[in-house]
Parts: structure tokens; sequence; C-alpha cells
């Protein structure tokens, strides 16, 4: 893993969900941009401190650090944690999540509560924890991270998943409103058909019809995750604002 | 709508939340008009609500109050339940219920956040829950979900946490139609801005009401019959095709 630039050199950035997955390769990516990251996690200690190695392998800095986002108290000690350890807390990734299918009739108003409390609260959490730490560095990132399961529906996804990712939109459009004037950007990455681990066990023919849908005519990586969200972490995008980047090789346009 | 004597929702039952007040009484009433019986909700305000009723059976309707907290589940079940024994199951679901709340982000608490999902977005799911399973046996049933502008684009006065609610009921919105669209359930969302009900009416200086209208291209603000007009249509044969939709109710504020 080489060093790609230098745009984010002297930057801190906090990646929530980070151990595995979408959050892995932006923790993993914003590092080669010259951010010091922060890996969150909740429960994957050892996938956490994998990626927080291979940081310092390469030269960076990084630190593991468990919360779980849904937990205020939990939150507020880990930003405070961060900006000790690393110095500041200038990019916020709100990408913890998890998925779980179920039908309106089977959905009960714990799962709905337990989704909302991690997707939508948790990123509202986050975010107003480093709010005050971007304010005083006069710059701030706070990237979301949603799912074409907010913006088409979702089948298989559970009204609760769906639901909570729409809302994520609107908390980032919220926020762009309110902070435009701050210097502190707000925007959103919207993942569709991206192979992660939890995509194992799917079988060939599960897959292929999914591929029929992407006119790209192949999957995306979570380095394409990455590669959006390094860009609205940089000054390049310091006029983007509010907006979503769908990641999806065409395949939200369907 | 109405041509002469012919209700186009006659026979049918309808459930309006949040309507003893705001938006929801035009709703109610525009529902009841068409020949609907309407289940008129309220949270707390049962006079205001006894009232909306009183309006709709002086002109033939039928409708009866519904008293509970939408994001309570045993309340919604109950007062589905008192409407379903009253006048049959709910063929209409009018989830109008919301609050806002207009606060900077630096205000916001967490409970905040939490009460005014729990009233915007979870008690629309609560609701939707409470009476998709008899729709869908009886392939029939019109779902219809009043969000806000602010889902769309983001609130600056109103709150990050109304927006994030009301973006979240819009895609509980599209994840439903998905779901229950086979069982002949449609599913749309209604999307007013700035809506002049009583208490905005009576709480806008004269300058505030100049400046928004401003910003309004057709010249007028909204009235809660403009977004029952939406909702009524939705209710409607007319709109059978119709799911997934979201009609924005804003004058045109929306694209200004």
């Amino acid at each position: 893993m080489d060093r790609i630039d230098s745009t984010l050199s002297g930057r801190v950035a906090l990646v929530t969900g980070a151990a595995s997955g979408l959050g892995r390769a932006t923790a993993l990516r914003l590092a080669q941009s010259g951010a010091a990251v922060a890996v969150n996690y909740s429960r994957n200690q050892t996938g956490a401190e994998a990626v927080a190695g291979m940081i310092t392998d390469m030269g960076g800095r990084a630190i593991a650090i468990r919360a779980d986002v849904a937990d205020k108290a939990a939150v507020d000690a880990m930003v405070a944690n961060v900006v000790a350890e690393l110095g500041g807390c200038h990019i916020v990734v709100a990408n913890a999540a998890y998925s779980e299918n179920a039908t309106l009739f089977e959905l009960t108003l714990e799962q709905w509560n337990r989704m909302f409390d991690v997707v939508l609260k948790g990123t509202f959490l986050c975010a107003k924890a480093a709010i005050p730490h971007m304010l005083e560095a006069g710059w701030g990132r706070i990237i979301t991270i949603s799912s074409d399961a907010g913006k088409k529906g979702g089948q298989a996804t559970g009204p609760h998943y769906s639901s909570s990712k729409a809302g994520v939109l609107g908390l980032m459009m919220g926020l762009a409103r309110q902070l435009a004037s701050m210097n502190i950007t707000v925007n959103d990455v919207c993942p569709m058909d991206i192979p992660v681990e939890r995509w194992e066990g799917r079988s060939r023919e599960r897959l292929d019809s999914i591929l029929a849908g992407v006119p790209r005519g192949r999957f995306g990586s979570p380095a394409d995750i990455g590669a959006a969200i390094a860009f609205l972490a940089s000054d390049e995008a310091s006029h983007v604002n509010g907006t979503s980047i769908d990641v999806s090789g065409g395949a939200i346009l369907l | 709508m109405n041509s002469g004597t012919h209700k186009q929702l006659a026979g049918k039952t309808a459930l309006v939340t949040g309507s003893s007040r705001g938006i929801g009484p035009a709703i109610a009433t525009l529902l009841g008009a068409e020949g609907a019986a309407v289940g008129v909700h309220c949270h707390k305000s049962v006079s205001a609500a006894e009232e909306v009723v009183a309006t709709i059976e002086a002109s033939g309707g039928r409708a009866r109050v519904l008293q509970g907290d939408v994001g309570n589940e045993n309340d919604v079940e109950r007062f589905v339940s008192e409407l379903t024994d009253a006048f049959g199951p709910v063929d209409i679901l009018v989830n109008n219920a919301g609050i806002n709340h207009f606060v900077p982000i630096f205000e916001t608490t967490e409970a905040d956040f939490e009460r005014l999902v729990r009233v915007n977005t979870t008690g629309a799911f609560l609701c939707a829950r409470a009476v998709a399973s008899t729709m869908r046996d009886r392939r029939y049933g019109r779902i219809i979900n009043v969000s806000s502008d602010c889902g769309k684009r983001g609130g600056k006065v109103s709150g990050v946490h109304f927006s994030a609610s009301k973006a979240a009921l819009q895609g509980l919105t599209r994840s439903l139609t998905r779901q229950l669209s086979p069982f002949g359930i449609t599913v749309n969302d209604v999307a007013p801005a700035t809506i002049l009900t009583e208490r905005l009416d009576a709480t806008l200086t004269e300058e505030q009401r100049a400046a928004r209208t401003s910003a309004i291209p057709i010249g007028r603000m909204g009235r809660p019959e403009d977004v029952a007009a939406a909702v009524g249509f939705l209710a409607s044969d007319q709109a059978g095709f119709i799911t997934g939709a979201s009609i924005d109710v804003s004058g045109g504020a929306r694209i200004a």
C-alpha cells in the first residue's frame, strides 16, 4: 500500500465502522492521501487494529477506537480521544451501519429502532460531536453514506434500512444548509452493488442477476467508494456541498 | 373532485393521523366529503378533533375521534382497532401526524432528534404496519405520507432532525412501494413546502409573510386545502396506477 497524494496532509479523519468493508477501504484511502485516521469499530477489534496497523506500516498515523455510534456518551468520548491523540477531528465519514432484511409485516419496533439508532442517530451524533472541532480548525468535512435502498426503496432490504438511509440524505442536506457559511461541507456517497464481506455465500446466479443490472458491466469495489470520499474530503471539493455522489456503475439509473 | 351525487370514496374507511390541527383537518374534511368514513386522529387535542368530526358529520359524512400516540405501538393498534370496529377495515391511511422544531444544529439535542424521528417516521411505520395486513388480504389500499420539502433539500430554519425524519419518511414510502404494491396497495408521498396553517398565520409578521411569499413562484403561500387536494387525488381510483410517487405542493418553491 503506497501513498497516492498529499491532499489530506495535516487532516485527521474519523471513519466509523472501519474494521471491514467500505469503511476499511475508506480509512486506507484517506491515509493514502496523508490523513491521520481514527479507525472506529464496535465489535471487530481485530479488524480495526489490522487496518490501523496497515496505515502505520506505510508510515501514516492511525488509531483503532471503539464506540457504539448509537451511544452518545461513547461517541463524545471517542471524538475527544481522537482529538487528544491525533490532534483534531476535521473529517468525519459516518459509515457505520448493518443490514437486516425484513418485510413490513414481520418487522418489529425493536428492529426498526435499532436500525435508526445506528444509521441515522449515529450519523447525527458523530457529526454533532465533531462540529465544534471543525469550527475550531476553521475547516471541516462531513461525509455520510447512504444507499440506493434509501433512494429507490430496495426490495429485500427492510423498510427500516431504506427509511433510515433516506433519512441520512435529509440529515446531510439539513447539515449542509446550516453549516455552509462555516467552511464545513456536508456531502453523501451512495454505494450500489459493491461486493463486501457480507456478500460471501451469495450464489453465482444471484451475483449474475445483480450484475445484469449494472450498466458498467462489472461490480464496483470498496476502493471506488474510498476514491469518491477522498475527493469530497479534499480541498478541491470545497465548493461541493449538499450533494450525493452515486457510485453505482450506472445502476442507480435503472 | 366530487361531481354530482357520486362520492368517489363512498364505502371506504380512512385514517388521517394528526388531523385535529394544522393541515390534517383539511385532509380529513375532504376525504369525509368524498364519502369516506374518517378516523380523525389526535394525540392530545381531543376537543379540536371533535370539531373536525362535527364538521364532517354536519355535511352528512361519518367520522370519529381517535386518540393516541403514533409512536406507541399499543396506542396505534388500539386506535386502528377502534376505527375498524366502527367503520370497517382501513382502506386509506394518511400519515400526516408530524412535528417540526426550529433550532440550529448546535442546539439540537439527542432527545430532540429521537422525539422527531419517533413521531414523524416511526409513527408512520407503526400505522402502516397496523393496516397493511388487512389491505393485503383485501387487495386494496392507499397509503399516503405527508412529508416536507425539507426532506428533499434540507431545511435551514427547521432543524436537521426535521429534515432527517421527513427524508426518512420519503424513504419509507419508496420501500413500502416495492413491498406492498404487488398486493394492490399504492404508497405515495405528498411534500408540502410552507403551508399557511392557522398557527403560522397567527405568528407571521407582515414582513415575514412578504419574504416567504416572494420565494414562491405562484405568488402565495400554500393552504391546507392545497395539500388535501393532492391527498384526495392519490386516494381516488383515478390514481390507481400511481405508486412510489411524490407530489410537491410548493407553489413552485421546490424549484425556486
